[in-house]
């Protein structure tokens, strides 16, 4: 479980300028569940990644993984019981080959050779990354690389995986395609995932949306919860899945369409029902 | 009237291995053949890998290109003799990492530093960076003496291009301009890049693995799969070919995946919309207003 209360965080505290990233943050996330935060630059959301992972600490409040207090003394407790994969997966690989790099964060646990080796091997296969174990990583297309990185998050079986906008650099087929595998980790493994996003289409596809703005909450609930508000979420400067935003322009219109529209399965269903419905 | 000037970009059966001749050599791209005039706006769009920045290092010569296959206002630039120098003056390319190409700390002598190398005077320098750093929407009294590592992913891109801009040459190409930004980054950059094109008669290459935002800003695609052209036309006629391009990893538009689907309800429902308002139309047209 993260328990996060009250949390505040400020840049350079102590300065006048001092810039509020988080004002007083309260979120609970519970093992196993697969949620994504959305939000404009500067809204909060690479703070919160930081002060779950324990690169930087709250200037106010608590949070705690699994009831351990984030905090300097715990850090490499904490480390332990989370994994972040960032934006850019040249930022995060270290070694020059597949396998070797997926072993790195084993390895530094110190942990038996045996357990090393079957850890990479699982990561490996569930990231699809058996057949490329040996090659170069810098021969790897960016989805590739990219899988490399979650696979080295997910050896050291972390209770949360934290994703800090992993598909933003990807094509869509292919980021959809990692969201696939990692909603199949999440499920298969009961892992957390946390994911900071800023595709509405992605966010759409999770059991919840947490929206973030001037370091605050604004939303939180399911994606056809969160979608609903069309106006707010623009006003803040974010998109709708383009389903949800068309569906809220078409009743607009006078047009009814029947229950919740978030991709363009669900609107073509609606259009659907209006085309054979009755006629008046 | 046929345009009897020679287009300013020109590739005639363009190939190139990495590592040639090594056990990695890897074939980036094979017999790669279109031109591009001037003034035109195109999109070179295709999955990672599939030979787009490949092309684009060719055009500014980072490459060792044979001769006879790449061609600047009709003149082979790997012909001996080339002015390779004034090549670069020519395309001004904005890179996919801005970090990779900005070079000093402060945002007004970042974008000064390509003027100068080109031996411009001071004013002359100045008058430039000015008017870039401006027109990419970081005023210059604000933000000339700003560092450029406090500044946001989307600004960093807005300085990269400045300094591309204030080189005034008559290429501009973009190598993923939008990656990496969030919503309300792309569509300022969008607006940025629309008053450009209004503004200056540039030939704009913009390099791509995303239909979305690069079916606004050209007038044309050239389609890449594993390093060959395999559709070369105006947005709306291969925006026809939905079929074809799901199959590739690249990111269509959002209206051109929602009338995909939308197909299946209506056969006849066209799929080469660039907009929501396009998309929302069609979809008024078939159903009426109630």
């Amino acid at each position: 479980m993260i328990e996060i209360e009250g949390v505040s965080f400020s840049y350079r505290t102590g300065e006048e300028d001092a810039v509020p990233a988080l004002s007083e943050l309260d979120l609970r996330v519970e093992p196993g569940r697969f949620v994504a935060i959305i939000g404009h630059n500067g809204s909060g959301k690479s703070t919160l990644v930081k002060l779950l992972t324990a690169i930087q600490y709250p200037t106010g409040g608590t949070i705690r993984i699994d009831g351990v207090p984030v905090d300097e003394e715990n850090q490499w407790e904490v480390r332990r019981k989370v994994s972040v994969v960032f934006q850019d997966p040249d930022d995060q690989l270290v070694m020059n080959r597949v396998e070797d790099d997926v072993a790195f964060g084993p390895e530094n646990l110190g942990l038996p050779r045996e357990e090393i080796a079957q850890r990479v091997e699982s990561s490996l296969g569930a990231l699809g990354l058996r057949e490329i174990r040996g090659r170069l990583i810098e021969d790897l297309s960016s989805g590739q690389k990219q899988r490399v990185a979650i696979a080295g998050a997910l050896a050291m079986r972390p209770r949360f995986l934290i994703l800090d906008e992993p598909t933003s650099l990807l094509p869509v087929p292919v980021a959809m395609r990692l969201v696939a595998t990692i909603r199949d980790l999440n499920r298969r493994e009961n892992m957390g995932v946390l994911h900071v996003t800023h595709s509405m289409h992605e966010a759409s596809l999770f059991d919840r949306v947490v929206v973030m703005e001037a370091g605050r909450k604004i939303l939180d609930g399911t994606p056809a919860e969160v979608f609903r508000h069309v106006e707010r979420l623009r006003k803040v400067g974010l998109d709708v899945p383009l389903a949800a935003s068309l569906a809220y322009r078409l009743r607009a219109r006078g047009i009814h369409l029947e229950g919740d529209i978030l991709d363009e399965t669900d609107l073509r269903a609606a259009l659907s029902a209006v085309r054979s419905g009755p006629q008046a | 009237m046929e345009d009897s000037a020679p287009p300013i970009l020109e590739l005639r059966h363009f190939g190139y291995t990495y590592l040639e001749g090594t056990p990695r050599a890897s074939e980036a791209i094979r017999d790669a053949s279109f031109e591009i005039r001037r003034g035109e706006r195109v999109g070179i769009v295709g999955a990672t890998q599939s030979g787009k920045s490949t092309i684009v290092d060719s055009f500014a010569h980072l490459l060792r290109v044979k001769p006879g296959q790449v061609f600047y206002e009709g003149r082979d630039i790997a012909e001996p003799g080339y002015d390779r120098a004034r090549l670069r003056r020519e395309v001004g390319i904005v890179f996919q990492r801005p970090d990779s190409q900005i070079i000093e700390d402060v945002v007004g002598a970042d974008v000064a530093f390509g003027p100068t190398a080109a031996g411009l005077s001071a004013a002359e320098t100045r008058e430039r960076v000015e008017e870039s750093l401006n027109t990419l929407g970081l005023p210059y009294p604000e933000y000339r003496l700003r560092y450029v590592h406090a500044l946001s992913g989307g600004q960093r891109r807005r300085v990269a291009i400045a300094g591309v801009l204030a080189m005034r040459t008559p290429v501009l190409v973009l190598d993923e301009p939008m990656a990496g930004l969030d919503p309300r980054g792309r569509r300022e950059l969008l607006e940025l890049l629309f008053r450009l094109q209004d503004e200056r008669d540039l030939t704009l290459i913009v390099c791509s693995a995303s239909l979305t935002d690069a079916s606004l800003l050209c007038d044309r695609f050239v389609v890449l799969d594993g390093g060959t052209v395999v559709m070369d036309g105006p947005v709306r006629e291969v925006l026809r070919e939905v079929d074809r391009l799901a199959k590739l990893d690249i990111t269509l538009p959002e209206p051109v995946i929602g009338a995909r689907e939308l197909r299946k309800l209506f056969p006849d429902f066209p799929t080469d919309l660039l907009t929501e308002d396009e998309l929302e139309a069609e979809i008024v047209k078939r159903i009426g207003a109630a």
